[in-house]
């Protein structure tokens, strides 16, 4: 069998090969789901049909060789869908930024709904840095982000610090650090480069998450220690023993 | 209900089968040339959509199940660089039914998808050595030996099927 007989016995067995009826239902299902979801086909005036492609190999309801009324429904139906998901767009963007501005800063305003731990509520180790922390994030209305320690647990210093220990770069803070599930939810949180997800509880039934970064907050209040008031570097030495 | 089999659903039942065939010779298997043969009709679809649907021809059809085909390749990593300048060779395929028992099949499904692979590339699309050196990336030294083999395994499998 030399070269020219091995491609004249290919060349004979390039065929049509004809379909399985599964095959072909498969392949028209595939064509008219996909054409669906471009909008570009008008498949049927019936909804049934469309369950009837799955079970009935003869339903075949593909229809692209519209007539110009069609064309004119299509492209009606296109300015619609278009004028829909512009509207969607619109709305989506603006409760995204509401939820955003809710999320990442919280101004004066916002604090007033904060329940401020009370001077002297801390006992542990270092409840003065904590306080006087909360003391100056108070004084920082223009900050972004921002992270917001307080509780009235006495342990809140130690669950911070074994927290921060055990994950590098989380933190949980929360009013209610009774409450199992925060604790958790920090726990199982990911942390991207710094950015450390903060799990705010504002009050018993009513949690909120603060994205924040406790880098950015620690620049800032190194930056100003005179505002802070705090120790950082026992405040630092707390957090990492 | 609606049964009008006109348009792309016509197409599809008239030159889905030639489509199949074309794939199926090429990869051996027939979930994968129902998965190309897919994605080739949606491309067509795409043509439909726009008023362009007399386009769409069997030439048209075998010329976008090949790139389909070579994607696949591609990602399967059977055929590297130089598979795209094959994807667009439109060289037509003589198609004399002169195999109906499926010897020749049998014979190419017997094979690496390597082997088969150099096989119809260079004895069914009528690439050179050259160009199916550079399809699959390899040198063609390498080609031609990976070809030799390639031949001798058909002639084995096909002889041995022949005979049996």
């Amino acid at each position: 069998m030399d070269e020219q007989e091995i491609g004249e016995l290919l060349a004979s067995a390039d065929r049509p090969r004809q379909l399985t009826s599964e095959e072909r239902l498969r392949g028209l299902r595939r064509l008219t789901e996909r054409t669906t979801v471009s909008s570009t086909l008008l498949v049927t005036d019936d909804s049934s049909d469309v369950e009837a492609v799955s079970s009935d190999a003869e339903a075949v309801v593909l229809n692209l060789e519209l007539s110009p009324t069609r064309n004119e429904n299509l492209r009606l139906r296109r300015w619609v869908w278009a004028v829909a998901a512009a509207l969607i767009v619109v709305v989506g963007v603006g409760v995204l930024s509401l939820v955003s501005s809710d999320t990442q800063s919280i101004d004066i305003a916002d604090r007033d709904n904060i329940e401020v731990v009370p001077e002297g509520a801390f006992t542990g180790p270092c409840s003065g840095e904590f306080q006087r922390l909360i003391d100056g994030i108070e004084q920082w209305g223009d900050l972004e982000s921002w992270a917001f320690a307080g509780s009235a647990e006495p342990d809140v210093s130690q669950l911070l610090a074994s927290t921060f220990d055990a994950m590098g770069e989380v933190g949980v803070i929360s009013r209610d650090v009774s409450d199992a599930s925060v604790r958790l939810e920090a726990q199982l949180a990911e942390v991207d480069d710094g950015e450390l997800p903060l799990l705010f509880s504002e009050s018993v039934g009513k949690e909120r998450v603060v994205e924040a970064s406790i880098r950015e907050l620690m620049l800032i209040l190194r930056s100003q220690p005179e505002a802070s008031g705090c120790d950082l570097e026992r405040l630092d030495n707390a957090l990492s023993s | 209900m609606i049964h009008r089999r006109d348009g792309l659903a016509a197409l599809f039942d008239a030159e889905s089968p030639g489509v199949f065939g074309f794939l199926l010779l090429r990869c051996g298997s027939r979930a994968l040339a129902e998965d190309l043969m897919a994605e080739t009709f949606a491309q067509a679809s795409g043509l439909f959509s726009k008023g362009r649907g007399h386009e769409v021809t069997a030439s048209w059809l075998r010329t976008v199940a090949r790139r389909r085909l070579i994607d696949h390749w591609r990602r399967q990593g059977t055929a590297r660089e130089g598979l795209a300048k094959l994807a667009q060779a439109t060289k037509p395929s003589p198609a004399p039914d002169t195999d109906p028992d499926g010897r020749v099949e049998m014979a190419l499904n017997a094979m690496s998808d390597r082997q088969r692979a150099v096989l119809v590339l260079r004895y069914l699309d009528g690439f050179s050595t050259s160009e199916v050196a550079e399809a699959i990336g390899s040198s063609y030294k390498a080609t031609e030996s990976l070809l030799g083999r390639a031949r001798a395994a058909f002639r084995a499998s096909y002889e041995g099927a022949t005979d049996g």
